[in-house]
């Protein structure tokens, strides 16, 4: 619960307290309504109306205001995915991860504490009729349609509360876990989440036919004695179809999205002013230390080297290898990410480091450019690792017989084996 | 009596529209409200992938 709290406020502090205030009133006042009830059973009739309504009030208030937050968090990650070409870091979309379930989750236990404030409501209807038995039948339809409706909001409430605790905890686990095996676990939280909801849908479905019936049979006996829905029950009954009608339409697009997630593949970083060389083929390792080319500013996993160093570097990542990497066998194995049109004699110096260091084989990194269409984002461009690998060999092709990094991955492309002379 | 039996009927359909007209709509906007909690899935997928 601190967390889910500590998530809203951060997104979007005054939403945050807006919502927690509007679910903390909603309960207060469903008490007090239900209370008064009890009390004064001779209550004025506008009188009650009023107590029940400022409950739903409240409870509106805080519904409104923490799904914007939760929209605010998701618009955040739509920009960030189709946004420039720097992708987060793993841990910076773990934590937009973690912020939109606890979002939900604050959602969920409000959602839960306002059907508390409902029951509370409903029972104070209860109460009225028990005592009057004159009323009971025209109160008796509004109370059955009463309890389905708590019904399928508890439902619904309950169904969000554990989608976010199982979501939450996948998350969790994968903070943890080998950044390899990331990929797979959010699949099987999302997942397992997802069937979660299609039983709270089955749910929903029983509980307004169930509801439906009962209120039917009694509407029914009530209509025969005379006690029939005027004309502005019949516009408000219409309201409420055309507000559920118009929420179910316009989430239709949401609905398929969500039951069609992209699918895996490993991103690819190549920032927009670079050109990724071209590849006929991606069957490039998949788990390498990466050397990132770009003129002056070379990196060897996000640390400046020079060629020195990069050995030095590199004899260390092998010799611990196992302690670093234990699910990943050594392969040796550098990937080297650089612009197409890069001259291969400036990116030689590293490449002779790699293999003074004991490593055998180059992946030249690229990206595949697909496109994926979608019902709530149009069509979005998708940019994938492809990569493709070069033996180092004293006996193979000189680095001289290639001018540009390109050049080298058109030939990798192009015949499987190749070997590079460093 | 021939009279209220005349608005028996128009009670009765009244009342049942009501109805169903309440609950329908009330479980419309409780299956858009799961779908909109489920849309996280998609929008999780696109920082991950």
């Amino acid at each position: 619960m601190l967390m889910a709290i500590e998530s809203v406020l951060e997104v979007a502090p005054w939403l945050g307290a807006v919502a927690l205030a509007g679910a903390a009133l909603a309960v207060v006042l469903g008490v007090v309504a239900a209370l008064v009830a009890l009390v004064r059973p001779t209550l004025r009739d506008t009188t009650r109306r009023v107590l029940s309504y400022l409950p739903a009030a409240a409870f509106s208030l805080f519904a409104v205001s923490l799904v914007a937050a939760v929209e605010r968090a998701r618009d955040g990650v739509i920009e960030v995915a189709r946004g420039p070409r720097a992708l987060p870091t793993a841990d910076v979309a773990l934590r937009f991860a973690l912020n939109l379930s606890a979002q939900l989750e604050a959602l969920s236990i409000g959602s839960i504490l306002a059907s508390i404030a409902g029951t509370a409501v409903v029972l104070g209807a209860v109460v009225p009729w028990m005592r009057a038995p004159d009323v009971r039948a025209g109160r008796a339809p509004l109370l059955a349609a009463g309890c389905g409706a708590v019904s399928l909001f508890a439902g619904v409430s309950l169904a969000m509360a554990r989608y976010c605790s199982v979501v939450t905890l996948g998350f969790g686990a994968v903070a943890n876990a080998d950044a390899s095996s990331r990929d797979e676990l959010i699949d099987l939280a999302l997942a397992e989440a997802a069937t979660g909801l299609a039983s709270a849908r089955a749910f929903v479905l029983v509980v307004a036919i169930l509801a439906a019936v009962a209120a039917i049979v009694l509407a029914v006996r009530a209509a025969r004695r005379g006690v029939t829905v005027r004309a502005p029950g019949l516009v408000g009954a219409a309201l409420v179809l055309a507000v559920g009608a118009a929420a179910f339409a316009s989430t239709r697009a949401m609905s398929y999205d969500a039951e069609h997630p992209l699918e895996p593949a490993e991103s690819s970083w190549f920032p927009g002013e670079l050109v990724a060389p071209e590849l006929a083929r991606c069957d490039g390792a998949s788990f390498a230390p990466t050397l990132r080319w770009v003129q002056d500013d070379v990196r060897l996993d996000n640390r400046r080297v020079t060629p020195e160093q990069a050995t030095d570097d590199l004899v260390t990542l092998r010799r611990h290898w196992g302690v670093l990497h234990p699910r990943e066998p050594f392969e040796g194995v550098v990937a080297v990410e650089a612009d197409a049109r890069a001259p291969l004699q400036e990116i030689a110096p590293w490449i002779r480091a790699a293999h003074a260091a004991g490593y055998s084989e180059l992946s030249i990194e690229s990206e595949r450019v697909s496109e994926r269409e979608t019902r709530t984002l149009g069509t979005l461009e998708r940019r994938a690792r492809c990569a493709v690998s070069v033996a180092l060999d004293d006996a193979g092709a000189p680095i001289a017989a290639f001018a540009t990094w390109q050049d080298l991955a058109r030939a990798a492309g192009a015949a499987e084996g190749l070997r590079l002379a460093p | 009596m021939s009279g209220a039996g005349d608005h028996e009927p128009t009670a009765v359909a009244r009342s049942v529209a009501a109805v169903v007209m309440v609950l329908g709509g009330l479980a419309l906007l409780a299956l858009a409200a799961l779908d909109w909690v489920g849309y996280s899935r998609f929008v999780a997928s696109l920082l991950w992938r």
